[in-house]
């Protein structure tokens, strides 16, 4: 499995293409963990997470071909295929709202807590972040997760999404602000949209 | 004062994104003179920190080892299906085998056809050769007769039955397997009728179903089989590159709303 580290995905998919099925589990255990993130993050559920990693990744075994390496990474046509799969799952199963009427402290947290003695405050925090992210409607939601906590260029980000650069970075733009209400980082400071002016 | 140019700015300072360093001081000192814009530079500060907080606390987190191994199992799966399916000949090799095969026969009673013409055209004449010399010219007369009275009958009786192969519509009859004649008989046939079954509609728009227009059209277009994929739903990959039928209600202004694939069946 050693070998395969030095391999870049487009050697690694070929290889899998071609029948290596180290090749695949290399592949996958490269890039499953941020495929694993990204759909907890947009679902809030494990389950769900767990289906969409297992289904982009079947994805891929089945349709390679459908993968334009002219069209960008990889990394970015799995995050694609999983945003997909997240929105449909969303969609069907009404996850949202469920996450809404809940409100069991907890439940839904998929925050490890491995350690006893954590911080309260900030285990309280991030549970906070949280629950203010799932509350974002679905295309502020993805930006956030996809440029603030995986880290993506804008680009990369336009490329998943489908829309253009200066849309991911309005959107980016009004989420924060959304964000920033939600956590009451801020008293006089507003979002000033009344498309939005929604009250989670 | 116009706070506009500055807004996103002061987000993309707060997340430590690169900006040019003249722009980063004009927002500085707005920030400075602007209660709301400096408010908004430290609560965007703030929230950068909690979402890098909680962007660490997740970074541990993956898939748990049961779907490697169910993914293993899907690839194992697959390549033996594979290597089943390498024993059966493609429907498109098939294909390709009767095309070249019909070239072929295609070409040889082109040829027939032409040295046929060519022993019409010039009856055999007596050759000054050295045959002559030792045959003895009785002889050589004698065989030369013979020769014409034959091409002479062939001439008078029906085309040969290779005349008639050269024919479109008799050399592809011949060429085709009988899976095809088959297909082409059942096209002929008008009696039989046939039925669509059709999939839900699916929609293409944020909002749903319920976002469906009140006047729209219904258009009904052909795509690859493996964009059935991309909507979730299974396809035969040994058919991926093959058409399907499918219906998609457009808006007055022509705004693809949704789709359903369609496809169409004998009726029992």
């Amino acid at each position: 499995m050693s070998n395969f580290s030095s391999l870049s995905d487009r050697r690694l998919l070929r290889l899998m293409e071609a029948g290596d099925e180290e090749a695949f589990v290399a592949l996958y255990r490269r890039r499953q963990q941020s495929v694993f993130r990204f759909a907890l993050q947009m679902s809030g559920s494990m389950e769900i997470a767990e289906d969409v990693t297992q289904e982009v990744f079947i994805t891929l075994l089945q349709s390679p071909q459908i993968y334009d390496e002219s069209r960008g990474s990889l990394s970015s046509f799995l995050y694609g295929v999983a945003r997909n799969y997240v929105l449909r799952k969303l969609k069907r199963e009404n996850r949202l709202l469920a996450l809404f009427e809940g409100e069991k402290e907890g439940d839904e947290s998929f925050i490890a807590d491995a350690d006893p003695l954590r911080d309260l405050t900030r285990d309280e925090t991030i549970k906070a972040v949280q629950k203010a992210i799932l509350a974002l409607p679905q295309n502020y939601r993805e930006v956030v997760v996809l440029c603030d906590l995986h880290e993506l260029s804008y680009a990369e980000v336009a490329e998943i999404v489908g829309c253009a650069v200066g849309t991911v970075r309005s959107r980016l733009h009004r989420a924060r602000g959304l964000l920033i209400e939600k956590l009451s980082l801020k008293d006089e400071w507003s979002v000033v949209s009344g498309e939005w002016s929604v009250e989670f | 004062m116009n706070c506009n140019p500055f807004e996103e700015k002061i987000s993309a300072i707060a997340r430590g994104q690169l900006i040019d360093a003249e722009s980063k001081q004009d927002v500085l000192a707005h920030t400075e003179d602007c209660v709301q814009c400096g408010e908004r530079l430290r609560s965007e500060k703030v929230l950068s920190s909690q979402l890098k907080s909680f962007a660490v606390a997740v970074s541990d987190i993956s898939a748990s080892p049961k779907i490697e191994t169910a993914l293993r199992q899907a690839f194992q799966t697959k390549s033996k299906q594979e290597k089943v399916v390498q024993f059966v000949p493609h429907r498109k090799n098939q294909r390709g085998v009767w095309a070249v095969g019909g070239a072929i026969a295609a070409s040889f009673l082109t040829m027939s056809v032409l040295v046929a013409q060519s022993f019409v055209a010039t009856p055999v004449t007596a050759p000054k050769t050295l045959a002559a010399v030792i045959l003895g010219a009785d002889e050589i007369e004698r065989v030369i007769e013979s020769i014409n009275r034959q091409l002479q009958e062939n001439n008078t009786k029906e085309p040969p039955e290779t005349f008639h192969a050269v024919d479109r519509g008799s050399l592809r009859q011949r060429t085709k397997p009988a899976n095809v004649k088959k297909r082409i008989a059942v096209k002929r046939n008008e009696e039989i009728k046939y039925t669509e079954i059709t999939s839900e509609f699916i929609s293409l728009q944020e909002n749903g179903l319920n976002s469906m227009p009140e006047n729209g059209q219904v258009v009904r277009v052909k795509l690859q089989r493996s964009a059935l994929l991309a909507y979730g739903l299974p396809i035969d990959m040994e058919r991926a590159n093959e058409n399907v039928t499918a219906d998609v209600v457009l808006s007055e202004e022509g705004v693809a709303c949704a789709i359903r694939f369609v496809h169409t069946a004998k009726k029992e």
